[in-house]
């Protein structure tokens, strides 16, 4: 029999107020730029003067988002600790790659290379509440959480009771000149909450730390059970309908059980039609909510809208600015599928249940 | 759960060879891949050796039919050659007669070509040629080309744990495969010298300006190397459905985290012991089961002794003949894990011993001395392969006859 | 010599970015590792950075830094005779 899996801890850190309030977006920001930052917490209170004094603000980040995770499980060590991120440490990597060219490959700081390890993230946790366990770091685009997230739900299924996993991306002003090169983001600024309008190429850079605690015990505090996840590379459009078909079917479900359907849209006019278009006329009598406007796009954004997924199931709301178009959702919201991709290449399918 | 998982094939790409057969020659002959960078323009290219693959990007391109203004990293076209040679040897050329994952690994996935570049990648006025190269940074990219060539599509992902990669890449195969997520999976490897790593590793003070010395008391550090390695898994029941031909085993791993420093490990090697003993266990076997163990033994003050007494506290008068390879290869950062996996199925296959070069004097603080001549003829049954990472990061595989 | 000690505990602060410490704080004959400082060996890598880029003190052998960078005292003084000589 296949062991169950719940979400049952979260700390997100993202351009929103998601760390350490009540409300579920009930502020939403809406920026105007086509590079958002998230917003920084507090991290004096959350990590002690020896250990912040060399952390830069990336692994600041994703320390605190990983103690409120395993804060909010009410767990001190989990029996793993999967990371994913695109980039990684993309700051610390430019950082010594600048010095090192421009001081011609001498007196260079140590830190910054040790720190620009992809894996510096998961092992920063390890280190910090002492986990001897597996840690894994997977680093592959549009599929670096969702891989994470598998194999989180793998170990559930051999025995391990509490996963901690995350999804990590910071923004860089390099990377950001290098990316738009190739018409990553917009060339003009525009309101996030109307991205969908804008018919331009390109989308916003965002970034965020989403860490999530995954159990295989269900507690009052659970927030949702994930039921599964699906990757697709590089699909075409019948490729994609045919996996998500066949997603739903292993699943025992139908079009029309699903109670919400979360788009990844990020208001690219490169990216965003022909996958969404077919997608979005299969699930056209399912209300469509959307994250992209207020999380911005990265590798790993769909860390954060597993997030918003399972804060809607806990809340059995959704609130009016995730909505994109159409009826409210009907309550009990029992089924919610997340559908991602990365620049149509990593494509991703996620169900989520109350 | 619980099916076997077996290795059907296995490339690799090395300072010491272009192929598992040149490799094999070069650790029977005791032929190091040390030298001089010739492809690498760094102020340390007189000073520090290296481990590099005598063959120019343009010339590795041409051995694949491909051109590297297409924006083919180094990376990338290591990998390449590495998994050709790997799929061949498994017999396997129709990505579609099965699912197939593609699980590889890298540390710094395009930053030999990034850096060549960089500032004109940051300035308006990029030149045309490196168009291709714009978005070949990050990690994934040299993976996704790999997938392209073969035309994997069934599972395509990329790990990076720092040292310990492509053991790690090698973990994640078998558990997709005992978890029915796929039939077979390709896993390893690839890294190439850059002058970001050798700044890098440099500038943490661990670089040896002669050959490395693993175990050695007078060792100070490591040499760099690049390379590529990658094996193919595939489960019990593809291997009896096609009746393939099985090259070896792979029954027992372990990743653990050491918990301890950032980049140090711990004195007494905890993250290593554990690592160790719970591949162990996986297997079933007893200690005195291991013929071989391919220690990680980069040859740093730090590493060999911790990795040193882990082996010590869990053989005790048990310990199995060890050897560190690095000495042949340099430290290939991702690679080595898959490298040194493919070494292990070699040293079964051949009935051998690989030896540990540069080895004199035992190490003041372990009582230890690793294999330092060829041991030819001898039964290897199990091999033990350590891969261990910044972070934390210690994982174990074992390897056996099949 | 208290000039360049000073001078030192300041670098010291910024390099290693030992925030809301000020050179007052610091004691001329406190350990700097383990106790005391509470460094670490990738500080010390970065102590020997320091001497190179400020005052252009090269240190080829890592261990050597264990002895010289045992207090303020003795960074100072090992800077001093560098340059004197």
């Amino acid at each position: 029999m296949k062991q169950r899996l719940y979400i049952n801890g979260l700390g997100v850190i993202s351009p929103q107020k998601t760390f350490d309030v009540e409300g579920f977006l009930t502020e939403p920001i809406e920026y105007h730029e086509n590079y958002i930052l998230a917003l920084d917490a507090e991290y004096n209170q959350y990590i002690n003067p020896v250990q912040i004094r060399r952390m830069s603000r990336i692994l600041k980040m994703t320390f605190t988002a990983s103690k409120k995770a395993l804060q909010d499980a009410g767990i001190e060590k989990p029996d793993a600790i999967i990371a994913g991120s695109g980039y990684g440490c993309i700051n610390d990597t430019e950082k010594f790659l600048l010095n090192m060219l421009d001081n011609t490959e001498t007196m260079l700081n140590p830190t910054a290379f040790m720190q620009s390890t992809h894996n510096s993230v998961a092992g920063m946790v390890a280190l910090n509440v002492k986990c001897n366990a597996y840690n894994f770091t997977y680093t592959h685009r549009g599929f670096s959480f969702e891989t994470s997230l598998l194999d989180a739900m793998m170990w559930i299924q051999e025995g391990k009771e509490n996963v901690l996993i995350g999804g990590f991306e910071e923004n860089s002003v390099n990377n950001h000149i290098v990316t738009n090169k190739i018409d990553f983001w917009k060339k003009e600024k525009v309101a996030a909450f109307d991205l969908l309008k804008t018919n331009t190429i390109g989308t916003i850079s965002g970034e965020g730390a989403n860490f999530i605690v995954l159990s295989a015990s269900k507690n009052e505090h659970s927030y949702c059970e994930v039921k599964d996840v699906k990757m697709c590379y590089k699909p075409n459009e019948n490729e994609l309908l045919e996996a998500l078909s066949q997603f739903l079917q292993k699943n025992n479900l139908e079009i029309k059980d699903i109670d919400v359907y979360l788009t990844g849209l990020n208001g690219d006019s490169s990216m965003d039609g022909i996958y969404y278009r077919s997608m979005n006329e299969l699930m056209k009598d399912v209300p469509v909510a959307w994250f992209k406007h207020l999380s911005g796009d990265y590798y790993t954004s769909g860390s954060f809208g597993l997030w918003v997924a399972a804060q809607i199931c806990k809340r059995q709301e959704v609130p009016p600015i995730l909505m994109l178009d159409g009826a409210s959702p009907k309550k009990p919201i029992k089924n919610i599928l997340l559908y991602n991709h990365y620049r149509n290449i990593n494509h991703s399918f996620y169900l989520i249940q109350s | 759960m619980g099916n076997r998982v077996y290795i059907t094939g296995m490339g690799v790409v090395s300072s010491i060879g272009i192929n598992v057969e040149e490799n094999l020659q070069s650790l029977k002959s005791s032929k190091t891949g040390l030298c001089f960078t010739q492809f690498l323009d760094t102020i340390h290219k007189n000073k520090l050796p290296v481990c590099e693959i005598a063959y120019s990007d343009d010339a590795l391109a041409e051995k694949l039919g491909l051109s590297v203004s297409d924006g083919y990293t180094r990376t990338s076209l290591l990998g390449l050659l590495a998994v050709k040679e790997a799929l061949a040897s498994a017999g396997i050329s129709d990505m579609k007669s099965a699912t197939t994952a593609l699980i590889s690994s890298t540390t710094v996935g395009g930053m030999r070509n990034t850096e060549m570049i960089y500032p004109e990648l940051l300035s308006p006025n990029l030149r045309k040629e490196y168009t291709n190269f714009i978005n070949s940074h990050d990690l994934g990219e040299s993976t996704e080309r790999i997938a392209d060539y073969f035309g994997v599509k069934d599972f395509v992902t990329t790990i990076s744990t720092a040292c310990s990669s492509s053991a790690n890449a090698i973990i994640l195969g078998a558990r997709l495969i005992k978890h029915g997520i796929v039939d077979r999976a390709i896993c390893g490897g690839t890294d190439t010298l850059s002058k970001f790593t050798i700044n890098g590793f440099n500038s943490l003070m661990i670089l040896d300006k002669e050959h490395s010395r693993p175990f050695d008391d007078s060792r100070v550090g490591l040499n760099l190397g690049e390379g590529a390695g990658y094996i193919i898994l595939e489960s019990e029941a593809l291997v009896k459905k096609e009746n393939k031909k099985i090259l070896a085993e792979l029954t027992g791993y372990s990743n653990t985290n050491d918990a301890f420093h950032q980049t140090a490990s711990s004195p007494e090697g905890h993250g290593a012991f554990l690592a160790m003993s719970e591949a162990l266990a996986m297997t079933g076997l007893s200690k005195s089961d291991i013929s071989y163990i391919n220690v990680h033994g980069t040859a740093t003050p730090n590493n060999d002794v911790s990795e040193g007494r882990a082996m010590q506290r869990l053989f005790a008068e048990e310990l199995p003949k060890f050897s560190s390879t690095k000495p042949f290869t340099g430290h290939t950062l991702a690679a080595c894990g898959g490298i040194e996996a493919v070494y292990a199925v070699l040293a079964i296959q051949h009935s051998l011993i690989f030896p540990s070069l540069n080895f004199k004097n035992k190490m003041n603080e372990v009582d230890i001395a690793p294999q330092t001549t060829l041991l030819e003829n001898y039964e290897v049954n199990h091999v033990l392969s350590n891969s261990f990472g910044f972070g934390g990061n210690n994982t174990t595989i074992i390897i056996s006859k099949a | 010599m208290e000039d360049l000690k000073l001078k030192l505990k300041e670098q010291i602060i910024e390099a290693l970015n030992l925030e809301g410490m000020t050179p007052a704080e610091i004691d001329d004959a406190a350990p700097m590792f383990g106790e005391g400082l509470g460094l670490d060996s990738i500080d010390a890598l970065e102590l020997i950075v320091l001497l190179e880029k400020k005052y252009n003190i090269r240190i080829e052998d890592p261990k050597d830094g264990r002895a010289i960078f045992e207090s303020i005292n003795t960074m100072a003084a090992y800077i001093q005779s560098k340059q004197i000589a």
